[in-house]
């Protein structure tokens, strides 16, 4: 289901990609940390409004808000990471991405820019014992000085931890 | 299978749906005394579309069954025999059967191959049956009330040819000898030196007309029935002239047969049609009159798309000549002039369309062709796009207020201009996705006539306001609470006939279902004239079951009962109800859809049922209620009614918990910013305000901080991008282009019940 989606045919699960190819990707920051997500996973980007907040729901997730008449749910990733300070204020901004047929809003910190990664330049993602949850995480991406983490929206956002779906994971 | 092979399955369910449900349609609407010919032909054609097409798609199924069924369908439509009521039963059942089979194929239910096995064979059965039963005219073949031969006696006239013609003698002998031929009698010869003899025997008179062809010159033989020649005459005498039409046969496909070998005949010579154009059905003799009436009626390219087509009233037709230019002229008409006919002809055909109001199925056929189908998720995005476009015009709107009129006296201008546009814009989109109610009623006359021929009772069906337009989603929700309703005034409203009759009233019970617009609902009725509600009955009933209840409870109150789970008055439980099951469930799923039922009952005189409902599912009633910083929104048709209350009406219990009497009745209070956790909510019972809400029989009393307004609004769902939130059924954008959540009552109670017992 995740992959059928998943226009990103070059990263192979092994995380490795195939020759020849360069993909696009937008870069946020999340506290003092860099991601990097498939550019074509993002719809849009937007400034933080108001949100309607839902009751009984994990922090992270906002609230809703109104996209153009569609209800899209808002999650602030600084929260769900705890990284950086969760403040709203007219820079915060919101990444509106169209994963597994879903409208969904995350809050990030700062929106940097959008890059070219080629084969050479991921990595693949270290191990880490026990506790961290890397799943999503599908590499490391270098240019320059700057270390992005790479990482499949799709998959995080489906992830049971999101609490965005009914009962747990998308399918 | 590929994708796109599955797309043309689609579009070959959408259809053979169709034609099955305008079949069925037809067949109940089938006069079986005076069948109309062209019921009879679209009956014929939709079988034939469907297995056309089944047989296109591979589902052999489905034309094995169809096949047998157009065969039977043929004859009856050819005249060969009389649509009885067995075959119109087994004709619904072949329906059914279809239906399931469809279903099968869609993937949504099991094949039921068993029962498409046995309507064949039924079906296969009464095709045999009418076989040897050609009788000469459909009329004939109701009187005799069966396609079994019998004796009968006919006129045969025929120009001798052959050895034959010199010996009469020989003639005589022959025809003793034929099988099923009992006597022969020669009469006076025709005017043209034909042999006229009447012959008794066990004989269609097809076979005695192929008989006799033996010994005819080819093509001079007429058969016909001797009682019918009187008939017969007339019939003659209406093709040439148009006085004496009598005959009450009101189809073109009368196989009037004739005895009168006469002159007559030229009347239908290809030259009477003044056009060499149009479709040429030549007679050349008296034989061929058979084949030639069956032309008109299967000539294909006119049965296939054009309803309206020689079934014209006979009254209309002049002299024999338009007797034939009637067909292509009714084609002309509903074919929007593709006018290949003749001036002569076509001047016919508006004689009659000014005549006579032009035959209904010919106007259906070109509306259908008016239409286009469209996938509901576009529709249901134009929608949503003109509802931003009608929040985004009000959020000018707003803006605008402030601005001076001189100044901007133009801007205001475009402004108001652009209010009514949207206005209208919404409108006619909203009214895309209204369907008529027709398309929920005309199942009813299948059930009625199902389930009060399984009962014995005689009831007649009324539909008024079929018109009456309504959101799809509500057509597809409303139709099994309906059948329910119908179900049951069936069964427990009408009385037997004896018993009406014994009441005094007429042994035909009448259901009438009756859909209208009122004040922005929809109101379908469904009442009957039985035997009413029993107050005492239910009353007893109730207490048997533990309700409590009370004489001096109001009629209203009493009638509310029998929507209680499990609640059946019926002395014994049958197949079709007295299980208790159903009322209940109907209103809830009623209720589900922001409507309503209400019962009005008067014992001996009858019921009548009323469901209000919005008129879409995508818009509701709201009343928009502040708690903290949040906006809420409350469906109106569960509020009660709301109330500031006093300090004294506010009680504790158990410690923690709050009640408010409220006329005698103490609700639990449920403070509403406590159940969503909303910040700088008034927590002051003697200041916020108490809003009664009743769901599923329970009350309660939401607390928050105030009332904002009454609105319509529209609904969006949460799921689609989100999931489902406890206590709140969808969302809806206000004015102010801020989301507001819509509280599902139901829902909120239950989770405040789940939070005592947590407690």
């Amino acid at each position: 289901m995740l992959q059928t989606n998943s226009v990103s045919t070059t990263v192979r699960p092994d995380g490795e990609l195939e020759a020849g190819y360069a993909e696009e990707f937008l870069t946020f920051t999340l506290g003092d940390e860099e991601y990097a997500i498939d550019i074509l996973k993002v719809q849009e980007i937007r400034g933080y409004d108001a949100v309607t907040k839902i009751a009984n729901t994990p922090d992270f997730i906002k609230g809703v808000i109104n996209l153009r008449g569609t209800i899209v749910p808002i999650i602030d990733l600084r929260i769900k990471f705890r990284l950086g300070r969760a403040e709203y204020n007219q820079f915060t901004v919101v990444i509106i991405l169209n994963v597994s047929d879903r409208v969904v809003g995350v809050v990030v910190d700062s929106v940097s820019d959008v890059i070219m990664l080629a084969q050479d330049q991921i990595k693949e993602a270290p191990q880490f014992s026990g506790g961290t949850n890397t799943d999503h995480i599908t590499g490391i991406g270098t240019v320059g000085d700057r270390m992005l983490i790479l990482i499949d929206i799709e998959r995080l956002m489906a992830s049971r931890h999101m609490g965005l779906t009914g009962d747990g994971a998308l399918q | 299978m590929t994708i796109d092979m599955s797309q043309f399955y689609q579009v070959f369910f959408e259809e053979a749906a169709e034609h099955l449900a305008s079949m069925e349609s037809l067949l109940l609407a089938l006069d079986l005394d005076n069948p109309e010919a062209e019921d009879l032909n679209a009956i014929f054609r939709a079988a034939h579309s469907i297995k056309g097409s089944s047989g296109t798609f591979g589902f052999s199924d489905m034309a094995d069954v169809t096949h047998v069924l157009e065969t039977m369908l043929d004859k009856i439509r050819k005249g060969e025999a009389a649509m009885t009521s067995d075959m119109l039963d087994a004709s619904l059942v072949a329906g059914d059967v279809l239906k399931n089979l469809l279903a099968a194929h869609r993937g949504e239910e099991e094949a039921d191959e068993v029962a498409a096995a046995k309507i064949r064979e039924r079906l296969e059965k009464l095709c045999a049956a009418m076989e040897p039963g050609v009788v000469t005219s459909a009329a004939e073949s109701k009187e005799s009330g069966s396609a079994s031969p019998q004796v009968s006696r006919f006129d045969v006239s025929f120009v001798p040819d052959g050895p034959v013609a010199q010996d009469q003698g020989q003639l005589m002998l022959l025809l003793g000898e034929s099988d099923g031929i009992y006597g022969v009698e020669l009469l006076e010869p025709g005017p043209d030196g034909a042999w006229r003899l009447r012959i008794d025997g066990n004989i269609s008179a097809e076979k005695l007309s192929s008989l006799m062809e033996f010994v005819a010159r080819s093509g001079t033989v007429a058969v016909c029935p001797a009682d019918q020649a009187l008939k017969v005459e007339s019939a003659y005498g209406f093709f040439a002239d148009e006085e004496s039409v009598s005959d009450g046969q009101s189809n073109g496909e009368s196989n009037s047969p004739s005895e009168a070998s006469d002159q007559s005949w030229g009347l239908f010579d290809a030259a009477a049609f003044g056009s060499g154009k149009s479709p040429v059905v030549r007679v050349a003799d008296e034989n061929e009159a058979y084949g030639f009436f069956d032309s008109i009626v299967v000539e294909p390219s006119y049965s296939n798309e054009l309803k309206a087509t020689a079934d014209l009233p006979r009254e209309t037709l002049n002299a024999g000549q338009s007797g034939f230019g009637v067909k292509p002229a009714g084609s002309t008409e509903s074919s929007v002039g593709m006018a290949k006919v003749a001036p002569i002809v076509a001047a016919e055909a508006k004689k009659i369309s000014q005549e006579r109001p032009g035959p209904k199925p010919a106007a259906k056929a070109a509306a259908g062709d008016n239409s286009i189908r469209v996938s509901v998720d576009k529709v249901d995005q134009m929608i949503n796009l003109v509802g931003e476009l009608v929040i985004t015009q009000a959020m000018l709107q707003q803006s605008a207020s402030t601005m001076d009129p001189v100044i901007y006296e133009r801007l205001l201008q475009g402004l108001s201009q652009l209010e009514r546009n949207t206005r209208d814009l919404q409108e006619s989109v909203m009214s895309i996705r209204m369907l008529p109610i027709s398309v929920v009623f005309t199942r009813f006359p299948r059930v009625v006539r199902d389930l009060s021929q399984k009962l014995g009772k005689k009831v007649e069906l009324k539909t008024l306001g079929e018109g009456t337009e309504l959101d799809k989603g509500l057509i597809e929700r409303i139709t099994d609470p309906l059948t329910h309703l119908v179900r049951n005034s069936l069964d427990h409203g009408i009385e037997m006939p004896e018993k009406r009759k014994a009441a005094g009233k007429s042994e035909t019970g009448t259901i009438t279902l009756r859909a209208s617009h009122q004040s922005g609902n929809i109101v379908i009725e469904v009442s009957d004239d039985g035997a009413g509600l029993n107050r005492d009955k239910i009353l007893g009933k109730a207490r048997e079951r533990g309700l409590s209840v009370s004489d001096s409870m109001t009629d209203s109150e009493v009638w509310q009962l029998i929507f209680e789970p499990g609640f059946s008055t019926a002395d014994q439980v049958t197949e079709v109800s007295g299980r208790g099951v159903g009322m209940d469930v109907v209103k809830k799923n009623i209720a589900a859809m922001g409507g309503k039922v209400e019962i009005e009952s008067v014992f001996g005189v009858g019921t009548r049922m009323t469901v209000r409902l919005p008129l879409t599912l995508a818009i509701l009633d709201g009343m928009s209620i502040a708690v903290g910083d949040e906006t809420y929104v409350i469906p109106l048709n569960y509020i009660v009614e709301s109330l500031q209350p006093s300090p004294g009406q506010i009680r504790t219990m158990a410690g923690s918990e709050s009640v408010i009497q409220v006329r005698g009745e103490y609700l639990p209070v449920i403070p509403l910013h406590k159940l969503f956790g909303c910040n700088n909510a008034v927590h002051d019972y003697g200041i916020g305000i108490m809003i009664v809400v009743e769901s599923d029989g329970s009350k309660a009393a939401l607390f928050v901080d105030g009332l904002l307004g009454q609105h319509q609004v529209v609904i969006k769902s949460l799921e689609a991008n989100f999931r489902r939130v406890q206590g709140i059924s969808g969302a809806t954008i206000m004015g102010d282009g801020k989301v507001a959540l819509i509280i599902d009552v139901g829902g909120t109670l239950a989770m405040a019940r789940g939070l005592r017992a947590a407690a």
